[in-house]
């Protein structure tokens, strides 16, 4: 089982085992384990791999108790900004600095002894080509060479950016895997003989040489999936960035109640849709389209004539006031921010907070909590919770211009007052990354 | 922890949010009831209360006032009493109605007693309360010095408030002429009546009870101003008609007035309207007197 693992950490396993590696790792914990085990491996392999910054004033004072760094001048410089972004993501972490420092302590010391080794293991540098008469005393000055040694490679590194007129014919140099940085000034002092008897041009069967710091900057820093889902459906942050979705929502809207009446509620199956844009792993911001409830007051007025005893044409009208609290399905746009716990796994919790308004009513809030089920990459379940409000304006008081003479009227109309409708709702939908 | 502390807030949002729903207020519902409440009030009286009457298809003033609250002088009628009244928590009762005042009779007319007729129930709720004073003596356990248990007797007065609520249900005899129960407040509801008084007169010497019905009580009331300026617009009311009404089986004609009176809370009788029978055989408003203001 390990050695799948393995090849699918490789990427090396077959779309048939890849599929039933998946499908043994979902139901066994303890193979799962295993597998978070590498995925652990890899990435502090990975930080192994990573190229730190640290400030010019650490850079110096290394340089100063290490003298080798500092013959490389100017090179430091370009290579800071492959770092700046670590740096950063280090800089306001006192436990990153110390373990950038030790890894740069250790590397330095790797280095340092790589040189040595490089020195005893290429001593034909500086044996062979001991009378050249085309030497060139490179003494004193530092100069600015890099080797690069190549696995595959017996190519002895020419010089770059020196003055010198290094040659080389040497063939059978000794040759290590990695990358270091090296100085001519490792070579041995002006007794040493020039060691090239051919001109530059001569060499060009070798490899470039390049800055190793900036080869190792270009050494890719992938992002290690943490979660089987990750694994499956792809890091979180590398997904589209953009769903839509489609929703039916079962709501329960509470009707404002009049204080001598009783409560009043309304059930409807409402639908929406929606689109989100995420613009980061876990916030997102998008649009709802949709039905909500609301509410209306309105004063309904029945005229009657009171029956006198043989007219009923009598100068008197009866006037009822019933205030009427009325429920109706609205269209709604609403603004809406979400912001996911848990994006890299397969159950995210969702929260959110939407505004926008009531076509017809008013204003329109609504926060929402729930639950999406990543069923694939692109395609999300969710069921969310929802609790939502939308205010309305009271209605103008009416007129009874059709009463005649007295006047009797029962139940005063009730004042045009701003009023809200809150609603419970529970949303199933789908969303689908586009 | 943070993802915590924001779901909790979310949570306690929502939970805020979900206040269920609003409640809308209404006007308050109508206090309780009593007669006199809808029936000039004493202060009233002794400042004047002024009415337009409208009879005959002439109008004039007729202010009222009162001295004792009882005793009621129209100024349009010399300041002569014009009327009595009696008015409780619970009954308003009209006594010794002279004529051509805001309450009038045709002429001939009076109400009078007859013992044939139902009496005049009048309830009035009495309540008493009586103070108790009551001795108690308290003993107590001691131990002397000796150590031995003394029984000490310690006597207290207690004042005890005793409140006795009692209805007490008057017939009137009716043996006094004129006399007209306006209101009573166990009846002041829709459609219900009571017995008001006997009407005597011409074609009718063995008198014809006349019956009080509610016929609409309101939250408001608005009546056309009798003039620019004057109140036409009032509380709680009541629409209250009295018919001289004959028994069915009688045989005879229905008398051919009634009267329908509007009382407000706080104000009183703010409009008195008396329909009478035409010649086509349906009745028309023929007076009426409206409220304009208080006395100046």
């Amino acid at each position: 089982m390990e050695d799948k693992i393995l090849e699918y950490l490789e990427g090396s396993l077959g779309e048939s085992e890849r599929a039933e590696l998946l499908e043994t790792l979902s139901v066994s914990p303890e193979k799962r384990a295993l597998l978070e085990e590498h995925l652990r491996l890899k990435d502090l392999f990975a930080l192994g791999r990573k190229p730190f910054s640290v400030p010019v004033e650490t850079e110096r004072e290394l340089a100063r108790r290490i003298p080798i760094i500092g013959r490389y001048g100017d090179n430091l410089a370009p290579t800071r900004w492959a770092f700046s972004g670590v740096r950063r993501f280090i800089g306001s972490r006192p436990i990153g600095v110390a373990a950038a420092a030790m890894l740069l302590l250790a590397g330095l010391g790797w280095y340092t002894m790589q040189q040595s080794n490089y020195v005893t293991k290429s001593p034909s540098i500086t044996i062979r080509d001991r009378n050249s008469t085309n030497w060139t005393n490179t003494t004193g000055a530092p100069h600015n060479i890099a080797l690069q040694y190549s696995s595959a490679s017996t190519n002895f590194p020419t010089a770059l950016g020196a003055s010198s007129h290094v040659r080389s014919g040497l063939r059978n140099v000794r040759t290590s895997s990695g990358s270091n940085a090296h100085s001519l000034a490792l070579l041995p002092s002006t007794s040493t003989p020039p060691i090239a008897e051919h001109t530059a041009d001569e060499t060009s069967a070798l490899t470039p040489i390049a800055d190793l710091r900036e080869s190792s900057s270009n050494i890719p820093i992938g992002h290690s999936a943490h979660t089987l889902e990750e694994i499956q459906f792809g890091e979180p942050g590398k997904l589209s960035p953009l769903t839509i979705g489609a929703s039916l929502i079962l709501d329960e809207s509470y009707l404002p109640t009049f204080s001598t009446g009783p409560q009043h509620t309304l059930q409807t199956l409402l639908e929406d849709v929606t689109m989100d844009y995420d613009l980061t792993p876990n916030f997102s911001v998008g649009i709802e389209l949709g039905e909500g409830a609301s509410s209306s007051l309105t004063n309904i007025s029945q005229l009657t004539n009171s029956m006198q005893l043989t007219n009923p044409s009598a100068d008197y009208t009866r006037v009822v006031n019933n205030g009427v609290v009325s429920g109706a399905t609205i269209y709604d746009a609403l603004l809406a921010l979400h912001f996911t716990l848990f994006p890299e796994g397969e159950y995210q919790v969702r929260l959110g907070a939407d505004g926008g308004t009531a076509f017809g009513a008013g204003p329109m809030a609504e926060a929402t909590a729930g639950i999406s089920r990543v069923l694939a990459p692109n395609l999300l379940l969710d069921v969310t919770a929802i609790a939502s409000r939308v205010w309305t304006k009271g209605s103008s008081p009416i007129s009874n211009s059709s009463a005649e003479g007295v006047i009797g009227i029962v139940g005063t109309q009730v004042p045009p007052q701003s009023m809200y409708t809150t609603a419970f709702g529970v949303r199933a939908g789908l969303r689908i990354r586009l | 922890m943070k993802r915590a502390g924001t779901f909790a807030l979310v949570m306690i949002f929502a939970a805020g949010f979900a206040s269920c729903s609003q409640p809308i207020g209404v006007p308050p519902s109508t206090l309780p009831i009593t007669a006199q409440d809808f029936f000039w009030q004493p202060a009233q009286l002794s400042g004047g209360v002024n009415y337009n009457v409208v009879r005959n298809g002439v109008g004039s003033n007729h202010l009222l006032r009162s001295h004792d609250g009882h005793h009621i002088g129209d100024g349009a009628l010399n300041n002569e009493v014009t009327m009595v009244v009696h008015a409780s928590a619970d009954s308003v009762l009209l006594d010794s109605m002279g004529v051509n005042s805001i309450f009038s009779l045709p002429s001939g007319y009076y109400f009078g007693a007859d013992s044939s007729a139902p009496k005049i129930l009048v309830r009035d709720t009495i309540v008493s309360d009586t103070m108790v004073r009551d001795t108690v003596v308290r003993d107590s356990v001691r131990k002397d010095t000796s150590g031995n248990n003394i029984i000490v007797h310690y006597t207290q007065i207690i004042d005890t408030v005793i409140r006795i609520t009692t209805i007490q249900e008057r017939f009137m005899p009716d043996t006094s002429a004129g006399r007209l129960l306006l209101l009573l407040r166990t009846a002041m509801d829709s459609g219900r009546s009571w017995h008001a008084g006997m009407l005597f007169g011409p074609g009718i010497p063995s008198g014809m009870p006349v019956t009080a019905t509610v016929l609409d009580h309101v939250d408001s009331l608005r009546i056309p101003p009798a003039r620019p300026g004057a109140d036409s617009t009032f509380g709680e009311s009541f629409q209250i008609r009295y018919a001289p009404q004959q028994p069915v089986d009688s045989g005879s004609a229905a008398f051919p007035i009634y009267w329908i009176a509007y009382y407000s809370r706080n104000v009183g009788p703010v409009l008195i309207e008396q329909y009478t029978l035409g010649l086509i055989g349906q009745y028309s408003l023929t007076e009426r007197a409206q409220i304009i203001g208080r006395g100046p």
